[in-house]
């Protein structure tokens, strides 16, 4: 009997030994924004889930009202098997712990999922929404974006005044991914709207790794692919990545609280693969 | 006369408002407008879909209202929306795609063409369900600028050299136009 509960001690340990520890970097002020960025999840398998886990190990000490999610949001099918094994499941502690979900469509989405209900896309393939005063985000489908949608975002943008402006879409505008590289066509089209009226950040995904790009013109770019899907030693590094992580799945923590914007990248590991601050530029007075 | 001339030409020209102009595409949007008007017709057939809805919710309705449509495009055959136009959709892709100058417009296509993911040579039926194991082909900016407009419930796809009108509600091919782009 002694050896046994001495056995299953062991083991409870273990286990809990297992699992990492969170190691927050971020200030965690009271009532700054918080949200965490995931993308190319949909897989439904253990790496998906064990990220899941580990995000809500962080929402314990961190609590992110919701996640912005950079399409790819289910992989292989979309019956309703896929929607539980391959969302509903691997964040089910987040999501009865309240957290919303934003999606943006990727190439591997069926455009029906801007209904469904965790994906808070309202039924539009592209939207905004402003969870805190000062903080606006563009969700854009960058597998489709057609003439309407730019028109609709130039307009969302010229209304935003001075709020804090963070896009976010499947394609990254700049990527050094050797397996699909940066989206040029995508680039041409929204980094002029992106400069004209101010973007501060814009994450991505695709590219199944991490990547933080150095300022280009004034906005910062983040790639987000590997919540899911990972593609090992895929990053061919050049002048413009900041930092590049392809070794293990990951996913991102954000704060905005002011004109600061703080970060961190965590692996599945536990390890962090970055962290850092963004500040923008302070209004000017009128 | 010459003013009934005038204004007879300002209509046509307003008719064929999304149409580029002398560029042959007019069959095409009249193609379009009346399959939106099928689509319409059927749409009001299956309960409407909301934000909210489950999954099983958006199951229910893709598989009801491809159901409704396919019944009532039963006689749907290739070229039935692409028409007389084929050769105005080729010509422009060449335009768009051919040459060193729109490398980057043809990598944009390249990228993730799901006729990568197929073992063997695609092949596309009218009216068939969109595979859902296959990626959506991404389609650039400057690519649909060019393309004549079509209404948001329908779009433009390439699987391999192929465009294909998707309907994106019903998740369904109803329409494709083969060796639509010059070589990838």
């Amino acid at each position: 009997m002694t050896f046994r509960i001495a056995s299953f001690s062991l083991i409870a340990a273990l286990l809990l030994l297992a699992q990492p520890k969170p190691d927050l970097k971020l200030p965690n002020e009271k009532d700054s924004l918080k949200f965490a960025v995931l993308g190319d999840a949909g897989t439904g398998e253990k790496p998906q889930y064990q990220i899941g886990e580990l995000a809500e190990a962080y929402h314990q000490m961190f609590p992110f009202t919701f996640s912005i999610y950079v399409g790819d949001n289910l992989y292989g099918g979309e019956a309703e098997r896929d929607f539980k094994n391959k969302f509903e499941l691997p964040y089910k502690a987040l999501l009865d712990d309240g957290v919303k979900f934003y999606a943006a469509l990727g190439n591997h989405d069926d455009p029906n999922q801007r209904f469904y209900k965790n994906f808070n896309m309202n039924g539009k393939r592209y939207y905004s929404f402003k969870p805190k005063n000062g903080v606006r985000f563009f969700a854009l489908d960058s597998t489709y974006m057609g003439p309407e949608q730019l028109e609709w975002f130039e307009k969302e943008l010229a209304d935003s005044g001075s709020d804090w402006k963070i896009a976010f879409c499947h394609h990254p505008p700049y990527s050094s991914g050797e397996k699909h590289g940066s989206s040029l066509e995508l680039r041409r089209a929204v980094e002029p709207l992106f400069l004209k009226y101010g973007v501060n950040v814009v994450f991505t995904g695709h590219e199944h790794f991490y990547e933080r790009i150095k300022p280009q013109k004034g906005v910062y770019y983040f790639i987000e692919g590997a919540s899911g899907k990972l593609r090992k030693d895929n990053i061919a590094v050049n002048e413009w990545t900041a930092k590049g992580y392809d070794q293990d799945n990951t996913f991102m923590l954000v704060e905005i609280a002011g004109d600061k914007l703080y970060f961190q990248t965590i692996a599945r590991s536990g390890e962090i693969v970055d962290s850092g601050t963004i500040e923008r530029p302070a209004k000017k007075a009128d | 006369m010459r003013l009934l001339i005038c204004a007879m030409l300002g209509a046509l020209a307003a008719a064929a408002a999304d149409a580029p102009a002398g560029t042959g595409f007019s069959a095409f949007q009249k193609n379009v407008n009346a399959y939106l008007k099928v689509h319409q017709e059927q749409e009001k057939k299956v309960p409407a879909l909301k934000p909210g809805a489950t999954a099983k919710d958006i199951n229910d309705h893709k598989s009801a209202f491809g159901k409704a449509l396919r019944s009532a495009r039963a006689d749907a055959k290739q070229g039935d929306i692409f028409g007389t136009s084929a050769p105005a959709f080729q010509a422009l892709l060449a335009r768009e795609l051919k040459g060193p100058e729109n490398s980057s417009l043809r990598k944009a296509v390249k990228d993730e063409n799901p006729a990568k993911k197929l073992a063997g040579p695609i092949e596309i039926h009218i009216n068939e369900t969109y595979p859902s194991s296959l990626p959506l082909s991404t389609m650039p900016p400057a690519l649909l600028a060019g393309l004549p407009r079509i209404p948001l419930d329908l779009e433009y796809r390439v699987m391999g050299r192929v465009l294909i009108l998707h309907d994106r509600d019903a998740d369904m091919i109803v329409d494709f136009l083969p060796e639509a782009t010059p070589k990838l």
